[in-house]
């Protein structure tokens, strides 16, 4: 038996584990693989952005539910749900409020989008902690470690992640379906579609059309509702929809990461994955 | 009341999408994943249909309340 070449081949640690310690704790999974620099970047980055969000919103996020819909797993359902150790000391802290009404703060909805943004991202960061682990823990990379870039992109601005990969055409074809859907949809409305504390659950599922969405919150989003909106309801549907098929676009862009690290290793003599030229 | 031809203009807009999104993993090229699109879609746009009828036939006998 090669013992080197053994050694070399060996994975630097329990993909599970990693992606696991990552989303109770942001960095911990890189931490475990050895990759302490790394990890406490990411959680400097992941957890202070939601720290930012709480201040910014003093931690009122959860007060945008009706009292109906309070429960202890209202939070399962919100892309804060990412960063599930942060979410934890979210609900435990603040939880749903003092028990009646209170004004919002100014910068309520940009600490919202911080703390989605700091899910999102610590998503991202398990699936960078998982494809870390599988990477030999000598020798080259075969292109575990380029993974999570292209799925981040791909939740930034649907489609980049198939662009970023060489998938230029299928890329183009999610911008304009999605970010399509998205602007009809919030035109359909009239912008109410984008209001968080109007659509808690549907926002999050537009959230997942990454900037686009937040784009058109931030012009759109915030206007008062003065007249009776026709066709409010098909909108949102749509605008819903977009966000949800983006995690179809994002499960793509992961699976063609992966498949292209595991052809390399495969190869007899693995190098450093090239980037794919696409396919006409 | 409804329109009923912008109502079908946004499903076939989301059954697009849906049937794109969904393709991805069964057309790993993209020229044959776009070649196969409007029959997709076409099915998809066929069997909703049935879907919708069956619906329309159930409410009016099962839960009719005249």
């Amino acid at each position: 038996m090669n013992w080197a070449a053994s050694k070399k081949d060996t994975p630097r640690g329990d993909s599970t584990v990693a992606a696991v310690l990552t989303w109770v704790l942001p960095g911990a999974g890189h931490l475990y693989l050895g990759m302490p620099v790394f990890g406490l970047c990411a959680f400097l980055l992941v957890s202070g952005l939601y720290w930012i969000g709480l201040q910014l919103s003093g931690g009122m996020l959860f007060e945008y539910l009706e009292p109906d819909l309070q429960s202890n797993f209202a939070g399962v359902l919100t892309p804060e749900v990412g960063n599930l150790g942060a979410l934890v000391y979210h609900m435990k802290t603040y939880g749903y409020g003092i028990g009646h009404m209170r004004p919002w703060p100014d910068a309520m909805w940009i600490g919202c989008w911080l703390t989605a943004c700091s899910g999102i991202l610590n998503a991202c960061l398990m699936v960078q902690a998982h494809s870390d682990a599988r990477a030999p823990k000598e020798g080259a990379d075969p292109g575990f470690g380029s993974i999570a870039r292209p799925v981040l992109a791909a939740w930034a601005v649907p489609g980049l992640g198939h662009w970023l990969q060489g998938r230029k055409l299928r890329g183009v074809c999610f911008f304009v379906l999605l970010v399509g859907m998205l602007v009809v949809g919030t035109w359909l409305s009239g912008g109410s579609n984008l209001s968080r504390e109007r659509h808690f659950y549907y926002w999050a599922g537009q959230f997942l059309a990454g900037l686009p969405g937040l784009g058109l919150e931030a012009i759109f989003g915030h206007a008062p509702l003065t007249r009776e909106i026709r066709y409010a309801d098909a909108g949102l549907d749509l605008a819903c929809l977009a966000g949800l098929l983006n995690v179809l676009a994002l499960m793509d862009v992961y699976a063609f990461g992966e498949k292209r690290a595991l052809e390399w290793r495969a190869q007899p003599t693995s190098t450093p994955a090239a980037p794919v030229v696409s396919v006409p | 009341m409804i329109d009923p031809l912008l109502h079908t203009a946004f499903f076939v807009l989301a059954a697009l999408a849906i049937v794109f999104a969904g393709s991805t993993f069964s057309e790993l090229e993209d020229a044959p994943l776009l070649r196969a699109l409007p029959k997709k879609v076409g099915w998809f746009c066929l069997w909703c249909a049935v879907l919708a009828l069956l619906i329309v036939v159930l409410e009016h006998t099962l839960a009719s309340t005249r």
